[in-house]
């Protein structure tokens, strides 16, 4: 069980979070100008690296605030969390 | 006018919290007669000078309780707070806050019927909600004025420490009262 | 009480103040409080406990802890009782009742016996291999009766567990020397402390190994350790608790036990606890020798029969052989002699064991070095065993110097693995040590340290050493500065070993790896004749390693001989996963208290009481404890329905909506924001307006519906389903913080701060007037779809035309504590009127004639707005939405999409059973074009009526159609869903 800092709360255990998926994921726009295969990019297709990735995940049990979490996927090390208004931490998979 | 009631008036015979000691070494005594604001902003600096008008209150940080006289303000998220107040002025706070964050981004909402308040005492405190809640509640890594919302019993809760190190007042939504009082109850028979 | 023949007459760590009388397989024992189930039978003579899993051999007690795998049992009967626990680590308690597993009527007698016979015929994979056709489930039942384990309990277990979180700088796991020693040092240096041990008592193997500490007893020194543990105040100390799983980021799940006894307040406590540093204290586990028929009962683990003689004075055998790889195998003899159990020969597979043997001799033992056991004598019980130099056995079949001990016990010691499981199962990375012959720590994950001989370090003076400067070290890490002294000593040892994998293989008698599971060396040079290569194919092939056990004893041996026959290094055979748990743990342990009425936490109402009082039957919707229907004396479930839709239709209902979720959405870009969650417009409302909305998920799948109020120009309530509360409200917040930080809204969640009350039916409106209101409730002024905030009997109200009947309706929303008065005086005034309250199941059959939806009743995770009937509101649409590029795609127009229909049957007394499906071929019964989602008798309309998603079925009204269920075909017609009042007269009213 994960153990996620939150940067608002501090640390707290998994079932207070929800998983959000990989970021940055971009909203293409406006659906007129958007192709049948950019939006199923943006629907479905992620990285899923193995490795180092970047995911927003949201305090749900407690701030309710979504944050990014650098986590590893092999590991499930988490190397850094932060707030949404922050630069996304970089990662090198 | 219409009676108000809160969630103990209808806790039956057998089930009732209020009966102060649930097992030897816990106290529940239920919150009454105190109104509860939510205040949301989107421009501290306006919510902070309001609040210090009406009831000489600064906002505490993160994780932090403050208060002063009848008036606790609890921190919930980055931009809202809960204010504990005497039940009578509720209305009357409240308006006046509203007015006074009419320019800003601001909402001001009447809590004191969504969360029931209890305050828990007694030595085996931190024992029993750790028995449900995976913070560490002990007196010293949950020192006066700290708060958290977590989830207590699975029920989403906000807990803080009014002072002290043997109490901790918990609140919870509307509804989940029966529930946490049958958990309660049961944790504490030990 | 007369001493058993058995039980030494003095010694032990057992109370002979007090007997205990127990049962096993129905016979009835006495023994001592301090005993093991396994030892108490010991002491009664009691050699055979437990048949084999395949061949149904008698066995014995291989052990004296975890890693037994012949003793499983079954404690206590009913609802309480525990299957597969092992008699070894059962602490003996008053009246217990234990029954052997496998076997019947009992493992001394077992009619399944013939099975061993047919050995030959049961290879590895037999299962696999034999019970192939027609279909293994044709034999399962048989074969589960033959080879299985205990029984499932008959009920409900009565008994309590419990939960605890639980966090600390340093955790010790394993109150063994080296624990201690770790415990010791972290708590003298300030660390707050968890010292857990399964066992009843701490000291680990000192309790049985009558060794010296600091020049003293060890045992002295254990119970000054325990005292100076249980005084300080960092230091918090758990015994008869497992370490049995080491999860991510330091989390480490304990299982308490508290015993057997019948006064227990709860039976087990589950541990998280989550600690900064971690020292794995586990110990190391006696390996089994493999050679032919060491399964015997009276085969045992040289550590085990020490234990027995030393901690509970128990005489397990009274001539012993004892057979070793290790020095430390030469410890039991020593243990063992003067305790009245003569030692027959030390058989020592090394060829030259070099001191450990000198010193043997010299103190009188006979020592056979370089000879292996060929076969052991007697099935129920050792008789003997024959051994031979090993230069012989190389020689097949050879019988030369072939030398007969007659025993009735045999004491092995194949050396010593270290328990690796919880450091495994925290990533930690194994390294072979050749020296050792065993897998051992190597890097290790942060904040985790191995002491002890779980790190390898197998004599006493480095265990203390090693724990010491563990604890030391952990705490350390969390900061802890004051001073841990000096670590306790111990004189040094020898501890040499050479690997003993299996005998040569000499003969066709078995030699056995895994005793648990039936499998021997022959079973592993098949795997690896049919050439399974990897280990963890083998193991699943031969199920070695698995079960109860998980291989203890047996694991290295089976890799051992894994790399013997398929000329690998162990290092390349690595080992098998380790996996949670370590040892097993019931349920009951990992459900803690989320049983009964605390499952999952159900809200009530602010009206729950109410509903009590007026007879309602609850039922779980949505996690809210909500009023199914309300009995009426005297009549039945159906009955009391029909009346409740009788009212509303007829007169007038009141309905609980207070689940409803209310989300209030304020700030100057409120319209903007609620114009892209709904996919119909939203910022066309008019302040005082209602309109009814759907919220859509990025796929275009319908998430959500309800109404959505305007009470002002930057103030929205939205309505949301009842369970759908808090699932909308965090997609609000997900929106508004991860791709709209911009908009100038906020969103505040108020479904518990209000109550609300929907009054429907033709005299809804002479009810409200009843009570005293500012608000015009003529038609005229507050027409259907309109919201009106004011007061109603003096307390601040918001009352919405709106409703989920398709009758004239009022919901009335005031702060949750003035609903239960409001509901009372409503059902008051409203009594000549005859107001009735209805629950659930009478307004989903009066919205189901009404034609309205219900969320994912009626729709699926694939219906589209376009499905329902809402293409027009989303053509009058020009912004974007949530959702709204995926109703472009072809796929969303797909003319044979599933769409919202009424289905009527032929016969207007047949209620379709909701998921019977329409088929394209009713003679073939074949092709679904959709199936009925809800259906029921309408009260109103004298027939019954259906709703379903049917192929195309938008342009499909007046077709007839086949309706399949079970075997069973009805003709119907595709209809309009708008059943009742299709025009909305009596809505608008």
């Amino acid at each position: 069980m994960l153990r996620i800092s939150c940067p608002w709360c501090g640390p707290r255990d998994e079932p207070e979070f929800r998983w959000g998926g990989e970021v940055p994921v971009l909203r293409p726009g406006p659906p007129e100008a958007v192709s049948d295969s950019a939006w199923a990019q943006y629907l479905f297709v992620r990285d899923n690296p193995k490795g180092w990735v970047r995911e927003r995940w949201v305090h749900a049990f407690g701030c309710r605030q979504w944050l990014i979490v650098v986590r590893n996927t092999v590991t499930h090390e988490i190397r850094a969390t932060a707030r949404l208004t922050e630069p996304l931490p970089e990662v090198t998979p | 006018m219409l009676e108000h009631r809160t969630p103990f008036d209808s806790i039956r015979e057998g089930e009732d919290p209020g009966s102060a000691t649930i097992a030897r070494e816990l106290i529940v005594t239920p919150v009454r007669d105190k109104g509860l604001l939510l205040l949301q902003s989107a421009c501290l600096q306006a919510l902070q000078t309001a609040l210090e008008r009406e009831i000489g209150l600064r906002l505490p940080p993160a994780q932090q309780a403050s208060w002063h006289g009848p008036y606790v303000l609890l921190w919930q998220t980055p931009a809202q707070w809960l204010l504990q107040l005497p039940a009578r002025e509720c209305d009357s706070i409240g308006a006046a806050l509203s007015d006074r964050l009419a320019s800003a981004l601001a909402a001001i909402t009447d809590f004191s019927d969504a969360l029931v308040a209890l305050e828990v005492g007694g030595a085996g405190l931190a024992d029993v909600f750790m028995s449900g809640c995976s913070l560490d509640l002990r007196a010293d890594a949950f020192p006066p004025g700290r708060v958290a919302r977590t989830s207590l019993a699975d029920v989403p809760a906000i807990l803080w420490n009014p002072g002290g190190s043997d109490r901790i007042h918990c609140l919870i939504e509307r509804g989940f009262e029966t529930h946490l009082f049958a958990w309660l109850k049961g944790t504490a028979t030990r | 009480m007369r001493m058993s023949a058995h039980r030494l007459e003095s010694g032990g760590r057992i109370d002979r103040g007090r007997p205990l009388a127990f049962a096993f397989d129905g016979r009835r024992y006495e023994g001592f409080a301090g005993d093991t189930l396994a030892s108490a039978l010991l002491a009664n003579g009691v050699r055979i406990l437990g048949r084999s899993f395949k061949l149904h051999r008698p066995r014995g007690i291989l052990g004296a802890w975890g890693e037994e795998p012949n003793a499983i049992v079954q404690i206590g009967t009913g609802e309480t009782t525990v299957p597969n626990l092992k008699a070894t680590q059962v602490e003996l308690a008053e009246a217990l009742e234990a029954r052997s597993v496998n076997c019947w009527p009992s493992a001394r007698s077992d009619v399944f016996a013939f099975l061993k016979m047919f050995g030959p015929l049961m290879p590895a994979g037999f299962y696999y291999k034999t019970f192939k056709w027609p279909s293994w489930h044709w034999f399962e039942p048989t074969v589960r009766r033959a080879a299985g384990l205990g029984v499932a309990p008959t009920g409900a277990d009565p008994d309590r567990y419990e939960e605890r979180h639980e966090h600390c700088d340093v955790l010790v796991v394993g109150a063994g020397p080296a624990g201690l020693a770790a415990a010791l040092a972290a708590t003298r240096a300030g660390a707050r402390t968890v010292l857990a041990d399964d066992r009843p008592v701490l000291g680990g193997a000192l309790q049985w190994e009558e060794k010296t500490v600091d020049e003293r007893p060890a045992l002295e020194w254990v119970g000054e350790v325990e005292g100076e543990l249980r005084a300080a105040s960092n230091a918090r100390v758990l015994t008869r608790t497992t370490a049995f799983g080491c999860y991510d980021h330091h989390l480490v799940a304990l299982a308490e036990r508290f015993g057997e006894q019948t006064a227990r307040p709860i039976r087990e406590r589950l541990w998280h606890v989550r600690a900064e540093q971690v020292v794995l204290a586990t110990g190391a586990i006696e390996r089994q020798l493999v050679f032919p028929d060491n399964d015997v009962p009276g085969v045992m683990l040289a550590s085990a029969a020490r234990n027995y003689a030393v901690q509970y004075a128990v005489r397990p055998g009274r001539r012993a052989v004892l057979v070793t790889s290790t020095d430390s195998g030469y410890d039991a003899a020593e243990s063992l002699k003067p305790r009245g159990i003569a030692i027959e020969a030390i058989v020592d597979t090394r060829m030259d064991p070099g001191e450990v043997a000198a010193r043997a001799r010299r103190a009188g033992f006979a020592v056979r070095a370089g000879y292996v056991p060929v076969r052991v004598h007697g099935t129920r019980a050792v008789r003997a065993i024959d051994i031979q130099p090993l230069a012989e056995t190389l020689r097949a079949h050879s019988t030369g110097s072939l030398l007969r001990l007659e025993c009735d016990l045999v004491c092995v010691s194949g050396g010593w693995t270290p328990s690796v499981h919880l450091f495994s199962q925290a990533r930690g990375q194994l390294r072979y040590d050749a020296e050792r012959a065993a897998f051992v720590p190597g890097s290790g994950p942060k904040g985790f340290q191995c002491a002890g001989s779980a790190a390898g370090q197998f004599a006493l003076r480095e265990c203390l050493t090693d724990g010491f400067a563990a604890g030391r070290k952990a705490a350390k890490a969390t900061g802890a500065r004051s001073d841990a002294g000096i670590s306790p000593i111990a004189a040094p040892e020898r501890t040499a070993v050479a690997p003993f994998w299996a005998a040569p293989r000499h003969d066709h008698r078995k030699a056995w790896v895994d005793l648990q599971n039936d499998v021997t060396r022959a079973d592993l040079e098949l795997a690896a004749r049919e050439n399974l290569r990897s280990v963890e194919h083998v193991k699943r092939y031969t199920t070695t390693g698995m079960a109860v056990d998980q291989g203890k004893t047996s694991n290295m041996n089976a890799l051992g001989i894994l790399s013997d026959l398929t000329k690998t290094p162990i290092p390349q055979i690595g080992t098998t996963t380790f996996r949670p748990p370590y040892d097993p743990v019931t349920l009951g342990t990992l459900a803690a208290r989320h049983v009964g009425p605390l499952y999952r936490p159900l809200r009530r109402t602010p009206l729950d009481s109410q509903h009590s009082d007026q007879g309602a039957c609850f039922e779980d919707f949505g996690g809210w404890r909500r009023a199914a229907w309300y009995t009426s004396h005297g009549q039945s479930r159906e009955e009391c329905i029909r009346a409740e839709k009788r009212a509303a239709r007829g007169a007038v209902s009141l309905f609980d909506g207070s689940p409803l979720g209310k989300i209030e959405v304020r700030g100057p870009d409120a319209a903007v924001f609620l114009n892209r969650m709904y996919c119909n417009s939203m910022k066309t409302l008019p302040v005082g307006r209602v309109r009814y909305g759907i919220m859509l998920s990025e796929h275009g799948v319908i998430l959500d519906d309800g109404v959505c109020l305007r009470l002002a120009e930057d103030h929205f309530l939205v309505s949301t389903t009842s369970g759908g509360a808090d699932r909308i409200f965090s997609g609000f917040e997900e929106w508004l913080q991860c791709e709209w930080p911009d908009l100038r809204v906020l969103a505040t969640n108020v479904t518990c701060a209000w109550g609300n009350i929907a009054i429907a039916g033709p005299r809804a409106r002479e009810l409200l007037s009843l009570l005293s209101t500012d608000v015009d409730l003529d038609p005229k002024a507050f027409p259907h779809l309109s919201v009106r905030c004011g007061r109603l009997e003096n307390v601040p109200a918001r009352i919405a035309r709106v409703g989920f009947t398709g009758e004239l309706s009022f919901e009335i929303n005031v702060a949750a504590g003035y609903t239960a008065a409001l509901w009372e005086r409503l059902l008051e005034r409203g009594a000549p009127l005859g107001v009735r309250p209805i629950g659930i199941e009478a307004l989903q059959d009066l919205r189901t004639e009404k034609g309205y939806l219900h969320v994912g009743t009626d729709t699926d995770g694939r219906t589209l707005p376009t499905d329902i009937g809402m293409g027009e509101a989303l053509a009058k649409k020009s912004e974007d939405f949530v959702g709204r590029r995926s109703l472009e795609r072809a796929e969303a127009k797909r003319p044979d999409r599933l769409q919202l229909v009424g289905l009527s049957a032929d016969d207007p007394g047949t209620v379709l059973p909701v998921g019977a499906h329409v088929v394209a071929d009713p003679k073939a019964r074949l092709g679904s074009q959709g199936y009925v989602t809800s259906s029921c008798m309408s009260e109103a309309l004298g027939r019954t009526v259906a709703l379903g998603l049917v192929q195309g079925g938008r342009s499909r009204h007046g077709e007839s159609v086949a309706i399949y269920c079970n075997g069973r075909l009805w003709p119907a017609h595709i209809v309009s869903p708008q059943w009742y009042d299709p025009k909305g007269e009596r809505l608008n009213a």
